[in-house]
């Protein structure tokens, strides 16, 4: 009984229950985790793999777990393996760009060859249901009136994304962005206890984390970072049409070895694209409640290196660097 | 024990007071933002509020009376009499097995790492029944090594690198050979 | 609600359920026992499996079981062999692990389940009548509370402030906290006092201190005095294997089961504290309400000692569902795990999840009873064998214990560094222990420190003074309780040191 059990975890777990489909595009495929099992890169990364086989557009996936360094031990490994790691992805996502930008790195993420964006959050600004905030500009008038009155709760460090997104906001919005009274928690979970709790007047944290709670009417979203509404959430507004430019996408996405051939390359961003239009991709990202940002190659390339000056900018200005 | 001043344990808290100090001059070393400057509660205001607390007790640790053996409080102190007589060849064997058994892991491949870790370690400790204690400790290590990586799904390399290719893989694994992605 | 309760209970109680909630409480049994896979990356890892068995309720059922089988897990291998894989075992292992050391591994192993399940069972209860209410409760916790109850949980550590040894313990505790200010924190955006050592940036691991501390000096000191086990262990067969729990015993811990699910399952409500505290704050609040006699066995093998955090950790652990299934925000790491399998599961958690998806709310808590239930039944009678692992020939467990404790921080990480800090941090250890500094304190501070610093630094940012220490009515309470806690047994310290200066002096 227990063997047939360990059985079916096995083929449940490791998704290598390969369909007999012709159209495999690659052979197998190892995942590089720059953190620990459990963490967000591992659950993006094992999840891709499980698509990715169960689909049956790539033969087999392996996830290697490379903890240390905050990631930067996995980034200086496999540039150091450059040779022997064609057959590695490394998955990362927006904090990689802010911790190059800090040179808590050895190496810098532009070192890597980009393959492609898959999956990404926007940012959100949210109040409790009972606050008097009711958009953005009633935010902004607080804040005006005394940036330290009101408390911004979020789930990463004070410097970190969460705290970027807020005054990223208030700057666009043609404010003082250094002053903001930013409370940094372990988790977004935390950040949404303090919101509820009233220890935090606002909160800034990714739409996801924040959505159900709003559709219940617990919360309030007053403004998202996206260029314009999404279809998930259609009835969330933008800052944009708030008339305050701020975008920002908290992406997830795979890098490869230095130096990796072109075609080679050009087949992983493919494959990582063509998953998302199947089933076994819907799955999956309905599980885990991603959002499909497919960026691939060049345009992903480019697409950093913009966020990686845009975010500078505003580091440098608000004192962050 | 006679009530030597120079024990141990004020030894160790001379030590832990020199460590104290150099973590608050660490603490003073802090690379801060800009932003952080303006904070009330900045990167080093707790680690010198702790700091400063250790360099006071390790201080008050190193000068107090001795602390009299009481009886009936010798549990702890049983663990540590005689220590002349501990076996500490045997001790520092062991430490060196630790060390080059974590040296050879990756290198080496877990499980013949590990078999040969256990079976020195079991050897050391008196087991000279050799023909038992290696099918013990070898079928102990492939069944943790397959619950771990085939089951739980958990990446371990079981054997040197370059052999990956011949046993590394299990049957699930559709192949293990990558003639497309590596193929020129 | 009736209602609700016999629909949840019908599902809960089909053949199906039941076989995947006994599976459940297996799997998590035998893996939780393994240190560094703690309930949480088990969860992570069953979640698919469970997704894949269709009926949310059967998938939650069974992760009930596998939860609660690898939190017992936890606690076995922290009795055993002094390896707590998670945190919230660390105080098991304050007197789980002298008992099992005096022979008396079967004992702890049955007091530790049944501490288990009438935690759990008593939380069930409790989340059952008051989650609506206690949901209202855990918001009027601030950082400034979190901050007060940390500083309650530090005091757990008088247990190992014996006499002459309360300087010693407060300097430990402090090591600790210091152990804990390494690498990146919540706070601030840059890693501290690593020293150049890249792999510190993210801390030392809390898997990689507690095995340096607890099982490596341990198994060492096996292989250091070889004639010390030789007088237990063996001949002691019968006795290792003994569940049995005496009449006086049973007397001992039956109030301490009774306060600490309550207390536990108060703190687990909190969505910033969780098991672990509940766990120190039940170690030293049973320590300070014990008699005199009775508090000096504690941190040397006392029933009370034992039953104290582990009912607590698991009412806390039953808490944390309040949170999580009335406000939707994951109160920690497992229910954060947990949610993601509801979510996955297409049930939305929140304040409307009574009334929209009853069946699912109320399978949750009935599977919560049920798994304790299981988890009771199936492992008293393993406790035996269970036990029995402590009568393998030293050659072969001491090797393996120390093989455990170095794979509880690789397995997973692939981190070899963290292998050399392990193994110097055990070398600190054994001389630690050799001038009679209590390891335990060490532990606390580390576990605790992280979390005081940044209650404090956001109750700081907050208020931008320290008047909410006694303007906040929570807070002032929760610190004149820490106040107390220490002051009671640094009180009978000093009298004892009085009293032998006196004798010595009339001595001369």
């Amino acid at each position: 009984m227990k063997k047939l059990f360990a059985g079916a975890f096995a083929l449940a777990l490791s998704g290598t229950a390969a369909l007999a489909g012709g159209h495999q595009q690659i052979d197998s495929i190892h995942f590089l985790i720059p953190g620990g099992a459990g963490g967000g890169w591992d659950g993006t990364a094992r999840g891709t793999g499980e698509a990715l086989t169960k689909s049956g557009l790539v033969g087999s996936a392996t996830f290697e777990n490379m903890s240390g360094g905050g990631g930067g031990k996995a980034i200086g490994y496999l540039i150091e393996n450059a040779g022997s790691s064609s057959g590695t992805l490394m998955v990362n996502s927006t904090p990689i760009v802010i911790r190059s930008l800090q040179g808590v790195f050895d190496y810098n993420f532009t070192d890597l060859t980009m393959i492609a964006g898959t999956i990404g959050d926007y940012a959100a600004l949210v109040v409790g249901k009972d606050s008097s905030v009711q958009n953005f500009a009633d935010l902004l008038a607080i804040y005006n009136n005394d940036p330290a009155e009101l408390a911004i709760a979020g789930g990463s460090v004070a410097g970190g994304m969460d705290h970027l997104v807020a005054a990223l906001a208030f700057k666009r919005a043609g404010a003082d962005a250094t002053q903001v009274n930013y409370l940094p928690f372990d988790a977004g979970g935390e950040a949404l206890a303090a919101l509820l709790s009233g220890e935090a007047d606002a909160l800034s944290t990714g739409l996801g984390e924040a959505i159900e709670l709003a559709k219940q009417g617990e919360v309030r979203i007053i403004g998202v970072t996206a260029p314009e509404r999404l279809a998930d959430a259609p009835d969330v507004p933008t800052l944009k049409e708030q008339g305050v430019d701020a975008q920002f996408v908290n992406w997830r996405g795979f890098f490869a070895a230095p130096g990796l051939d072109a075609d080679m390359a050009a087949a992983y961003t493919k494959v990582l694209g063509d998953v998302q239009g199947t089933d076994e991709w819907e799955a999956v990202r309905a599980r885990n409640g991603w959002v499909n940002i497919y960026n691939p190659g060049a345009d992903f390339t480019a697409f950093l290196q913009k966020q990686e000056a845009e975010i500078k900018e505003l580091m440098t200005e608000l004192g962050f660097l | 024990m006679s009530p030597r001043w120079f024990t141990l344990d004020r030894l160790i808290a001379l030590v832990i007071l020199i460590i104290a100090l150099a973590y608050i001059n660490a603490s003073f070393n802090i690379r801060m933002l800009p932003f952080e400057l303006r904070q009330p509660f900045k990167p080093n205001t707790y680690p010198l509020a702790i700091g400063t607390l250790t360099a006071i007790i390790a201080f008050l640790v190193t000068i107090m009376p001795p602390a009299t053996e009481e009886p009936g409080n010798g549990s702890k102190g049983g663990d540590t009499e005689g220590w002349r007589e501990f076996d500490w060849l045997r001790f520092a064997v062991f430490f060196v097995l630790m060390i080059v058994y974590a040296t050879f892991l990756r290198a080496g491949g877990f499980i013949p790492s590990t078999i040969v870790f256990l079976f020195l370690g079991s050897l050391v400790l008196g087991e000279r029944r050799v023909w038992i204690s290696l099918p013990i400790i070898a079928g102990l290590t492939a069944g943790l090594w397959y619950l771990v990586t085939q089951v739980l799904g958990i990446y371990m390399p079981a054997w040197p690198s370059g052999l990956a290719g011949s046993f590394g893989q299990s049957a699930q694994i559709v192949s293990a050979a990558t003639p497309l992605v590596l193929g020129a | 609600m009736l209602e609700g309760f016999m629909t949840g209970l019908a599902a809960a109680l089909s053949f199906k359920a039941i076989a995947m909630v006994v599976v459940g409480c297996l799997i998590g049994t035998f893996i939780g026992m393994l240190p560094g896979l703690g309930p949480m990356s088990i969860i992570a890892i069953m979640i698919p499996f469970a997704v894949s068995l269709g009926d949310p309720t059967t998938s939650l059922i069974m992760l009930a079981g596998v939860y609660y089988g690898a939190v017992f897990g936890g606690s076995t291998s922290s009795i055993l062999i002094n390896a707590p894989g998670v945190p919230s075992t660390v105080a098991t292992s304050f007197d789980g692990y002298p008992m099992a050391r005096a022979g008396k591994a079967g004992k702890a192993l049955t007091i530790a389940a049944i501490s288990s399940f009438a935690g759990g069972t008593i939380g069930a209860i409790l989340l059952t009548m008051f989650a609506g209410p206690l949901a209202e409760f855990a918001k009027t916790f601030w950082s400034a509370e979190y901050f007060a109850l940390m500083v309650a949980g530090l005091t757990a550590i008088a247990a190992f402030a014996g006499r002459g040894q309360v300087l010693k313990a407060i300097l430990m505790v402090l090591v600790g906290l210091m152990l804990a200010t390494v690498g990146q924190g919540a706070l601030f955006n840059q890693a501290r006092f690593t020293m150049g050592v890249a792999d510190l940036e993210s801390g030392v691991g809390f898997v990689t201190l507690i095995m340096a501390l607890f099982a490596l000096p341990e198994a060492l000191f096996l292989v250091l005095n070889p004639k010390k086990g030789n007088q237990e262990g063996d001949g002691q067969d019968k006795e290792i294997k003994d569940l049995r729990i005496t009449k006086e015993e049973a007397r001992k811990i039956a109030p301490v089961i009774g306060r600490q699910s309550i207390v536990g399952f108060l703190i687990g409500v909190m969505p910033g504290a969780g098991a672990t505290i509940a766990s120190f704050i039940g170690y030293a609040t049973e320590r300070n309400l014990a008699s005199p006699e009775e508090r000096e066995q504690f941190g040397k093998g006392s029933v009370k000692g034992l039953s104290a955090p582990e009912t607590a950790n698991n009412a806390a652990s039953t808490g944390s569902f309040v949170p999580m299934l009335t406000l939707g925000i994951p109160g920690s790491g497992t229910t954060a795990i947990l949610l993601g399998a509801l979510i996955a599961l297409g049930v939305t958690p929140g304040p409307a999840l009574i009334d929209k998806n009853p069946k699912i709310f109320w399978g949750v808590i009935i599977s919560m009873y049920l798994g304790n239930v299981v988890l009771l039944v199936l492992n008293l009678p393993l406790i035996p064998y269970i036990a029995k692992l402590l009568t393998v020939p030293r050659a072969y467990l001491i090797p393996f214990v120390l093989f455990f404790s170095l794979m509880g921080a690789y397995i997973g990480q692939n981190n070899v560094t963290e292998l050399y800090l392990m193994i110097g941090l055990a070398a600190v250890a054994t001389l630690l222990r050799f001038a009679d500094f209590p390891l335990p304190p060490i532990i606390i501070g580390f576990i605790l420190g992280v979390m005081l610093e940044d209650n404090l630094g956001r109750s700081l940012r907050k208020f931008r003074d320290l008047d909410w220490m006694y303007e906040r009515p929570v807070t002032l309470g929760l610190l004149i309780v820490a106040v107390l806690f220490v002051l009671v047994p640094l009180a009978t310290d000093w009298r004892a040191r009085m009293g032998r200066a006196k004798q010595t002096a009339q001595g001369d």
